[in-house]
């Protein structure tokens, strides 16, 4: 009998003998009890046949790849959101600019985002191939200025009495320079657009427009002062040199001064008695959430490291760091490391590659990743 | 009941698992999967099914990962959502087949009984112990410090006085070793 329970166990029972077991089973306390511990046995005495027998690394992969899914689905709700948002911004801002809907943009959907491209004031968008060296033209094919590499210049026009808006965006992965008419330098990071007018008017403010960083080095005209407008706050200038960092996905935008003086308001109107004055070497960051404008003093060589092609953390947040990682080399990073986030780095990068940049993060901190493509992912 | 594993077992193991450090639950995979397929197996009957079983466990451990802090014994937490989950399939088969019911009753029956239970457990402590107390000492050394005890792969190499590259080395032999049959396992010692 003992035997034939073993195979009932095991599976391999015929018909005829499951039924007998079964019976046998059912027959009294005692046989139930004693199948139970034979069958326990047989458990126990067989874990190695299974192991044997099992790809745990496939099924382990299955299970990450759950986790995976349950995180996504946590993420939908908000991103979806986000994504209407940016949408609704993007398409008000777009209504904005095109008081007439029925000129449609011919050129717009062939256009890569990974091209630099200058927006015309009519709305027809040119894509600006670097390293070339051409004449910049406006929408009615006059020559504005010139291009040499990756910078454009302006060329000063007094004749024009007609403020004519382009707008240059600089796309994740790379940087640009331009020149405006009034000889201020703009250099301009990753991921950053600038609307500023071909030609500064006599007798008017010098305004210009300005989402992502640049550093601005603005020629000196007491008469017409120069105004950076981000969301919610206007940099006054009248010669001077500042670099301003306001992406819209950051929680504060940043204005420091290299050199000169500054003023910040966020009234619509410039009274100094409001403004908050920034002196050389002095960081002033302004908190979207309430508002706030707080000063401090900071090494400034940090902030302008950029505009050379280095990458200097001091005292980053993690979750900082890899922002700023993917606008400058045009990467995705997914940190499934949530705990590093608010952890602080000090580096300094001079011209480095991003892979350079991660074995460095992964030998001095052990932070462990992995690189596909444009998507890098940090392991916990 | 009683147990002998000082690695599972750990408050900082439990911590990590609470705080939903994947590595850990990379280790209590590779741990324990096999044996709690086999457990299942044993239980329902077919192997298929048991697949499912297991994976949803480890699921619901990753969901409700918040309450580590509460568990009181990681190898009985394990077998018994994994026990559950089995009882579970087969109330479910009793319902669909009829024919199956005789069998499902008589599994069900099993599962309850606490000898049995006790005997499959404790085996699975033993050998839950065994995976890791069988690693050669220096690979013992850096994957407990690493996976049971939370340290980066930094701080061991720093701690040893060992290169990082060391340290990953010790770690991904240590986890294929433990996926070994023991048989395997010392003949590659």
């Amino acid at each position: 009998m003992t035997q034939k329970i073993v195979k009932y166990i095991q599976g391999t029972a015929s018909i005829t003998e499951q039924k007998e077991v079964e019976n046998w089973i059912h027959a009294s306390k005692e046989n139930t009890q004693k199948f139970h511990r034979l069958k326990a046995e047989c458990i126990t005495a067989s874990f190695d046949q299974t192991q044997a027998t099992t790809n745990t690394y496939k099924e382990l992969n299955t299970f990450k790849k759950n986790i995976h899914q349950r995180q996504a689905q946590l993420w939908k709700t908000p991103l979806k959101y986000a994504a209407l948002l940016v949408c609704l911004i993007a398409s008000s801002i777009y209504l904005a600019n095109n008081t007439n809907l029925f000129e449609q943009d011919p050129v717009a959907p062939k256009i890569s985002k990974n091209s630099i491209t200058i927006k015309l004031n009519n709305g027809n968008i040119r894509v600006v191939k670097e390293n070339e060296n051409i004449d910049v033209k406006d929408s009615k094919g006059n020559k504005v200025g010139v291009q040499k590499g990756n910078k454009i210049c302006y060329k000063k026009n007094s004749t024009k009495q007609k403020l004519i808006y382009n707008t240059l965006t600089v796309p994740y992965g790379k940087q640009f320079d331009v020149v405006l008419s009034d000889n201020t330098h703009v250099y301009l990071n990753a991921g950053t657009t600038l609307k500023y007018p071909v030609n500064f008017i006599k007798g008017k403010k010098r305004n210009v427009f300005l989402s992502g960083e640049a550093l601005f080095d603005v020629s000196k005209d007491s008469l017409h002062p120069f105004v950076v407008h981000i969301d919610d706050l206007n940099i006054r200038v009248l010669g001077t040199k500042f670099n301003v960092s306001a992406y819209p996905e950051d929680l504060s935008a940043k204005t420091v001064l290299v050199e000169g003086a500054v003023a910040l308001y966020q009234e619509k109107k410039y009274q100094a008695q409001k403004a908050t004055m920034l002196t050389p070497g002095r960081l002033a960051s302004l908190n979207k959430l309430d508002k706030n404008i707080s000063l401090e003093k900071v090494d400034v060589s940090i902030y302008t490291a950029w505009t050379k092609g280095n990458i200097l953390f001091r005292h980053e947040p993690f979750k900082n760091i890899l922002k700023k990682l993917e606008r400058q080399f045009d990467v995705t990073i997914v940190n499934n490391n949530e705990k590093l986030n608010d952890v602080l780095f000090t580096a300094s990068f001079d011209n480095e590659s991003l892979d350079y940049i991660l074995k460095t993060f992964h030998t001095n901190f052990g932070i462990n990743y992995t690189l596909n493509q444009k998507q890098i992912t940090i392991n916990p | 009941m009683k147990t002998n594993n000082n690695y599972t077992e750990s408050d900082s193991f439990r911590k990590l698992l609470k705080n939903g450090d994947k590595a850990s639950y990379e280790t209590l995979f590779l741990l324990y999967y096999d044996k709690l397929l086999h457990i299942a197996k044993g239980y329902i009957g077919n192997l298929e099914d048991a697949e499912g079983i297991v994976q949803n466990v480890f699921l619901k451990v990753w969901d409700k990962r918040s309450k580590f802090d509460r568990v009181k014994n990681t190898n009985n937490y394990l077998y018994t959502i994994t026990k559950n989950a089995c009882l579970d399939v087969l109330k479910h088969q009793k319902v669909k087949n009829t024919f199956s019911e005789n069998y499902s009753a008589i599994n069900e029956a099993f599962i309850h009984d606490e000898i049995a239970s006790t005997l499959i457990e404790s085996e699975l402590e033993k050998r839950i112990s065994a995976a890791i107390e069988l690693l050669p000492e220096k690979r013992k050394n850096v994957f407990i410090k690493s996976r049971i005890d939370g340290m980066k792969h930094a701080e061991i190499a720093l701690s040893l006085n060992i290169s990082i590259r060391t340290v990953d080395n010790h770690i991904s032999n240590a986890l294929r070793h433990m996926r070994l049959h023991l048989k395997e396992f010392l003949t590659l010692l």
